[in-house]
């Protein structure tokens, strides 16, 4: 894999050197903290996942409606 | 590659853990994983309606800031398509050869079938009758079933 390197003054290495695990390089810190930071590095249907379930009746009901709305759009009604 | 239909999204976002679940292996893999804008457009007739009935508002209002934002992030991860030339010409294909069969299917169910044998992408969905029928005319088809 291909290596870069990067210049860190003083202050910014205490900070990532406190931050990081044992057993954890350098690299696989700043991309933990980068994911935690950018939702655009995690999957945002994993990370949104369960936002419609608390309330299993109003979902039945849209669910139920976007079933009614697809069949009313058959292919057969294309001349 | 995969292509997520309407009614595994809805699943997922109500937290059904066996889909879930089998989302969270598939997206695993590292492979590209869409939605189409039909399926944005079909939560929007769901969030429409309530806000027509005045029914569960202050809910509702939440869920539908939290889905704007997480299709924002999808949208910016490019997970989000379309119809494209390519599939246009399939799906003329697919309504020809489903009226010649007299197969009757969702118009929209055979705008995600194009989309999907355009792009090679694998179909999951929880709709076995339909896309069943539509593989019946096109066997470049891949789905599965959920």
């Amino acid at each position: 894999m291909t290596q870069k390197t990067i210049s860190l003054n003083e202050k910014s290495y205490k900070m990532l050197k406190k931050l990081k695990k044992e057993n954890e390089s350098y690299s696989d810190l700043i991309i933990r903290l980068c994911s935690m930071q950018d939702p655009f590095l995690k999957d945002p249907l994993l990370e949104f996942s369960g936002i419609f379930s608390d309330d299993n009746d109003l979902w039945e009901e849209i669910e139920s409606l976007i079933k009614t709305y697809r069949s009313s759009y058959l292919t057969n009604n294309i001349e | 590659m995969f292509l997520l239909d309407t009614n595994i999204i809805i699943a997922i976002l109500r937290g059904k853990q066996e889909i879930v679940k089998k989302y969270q292996r598939i997206s695993s893999k590292s492979q590209p994983i869409y939605l189409t804008t039909y399926t944005i457009t079909e939560i929007y007739i769901g969030f429409e309606d309530q806000e027509y009935k005045q029914q569960n508002l202050e809910k509702l209002n939440i869920q539908k800031k939290l889905f704007d934002k997480m299709i924002n992030f999808l949208e910016a991860q490019k997970r989000i398509i379309s119809l494209d030339l390519e599939g246009a010409k399939i799906l003329g294909k697919l309504l020809y050869q489903l009226k010649i069969k007299g197969n009757i299917i969702p118009f929209i169910d055979a705008i995600i079938a194009a989309i999907g044998i355009s792009r090679n992408l694998t179909i999951i969905t929880s709709d076995k009758n339909h896309f069943n029928a539509i593989k019946t005319v096109n066997d470049k088809l891949v789905v599965e079933f959920w």
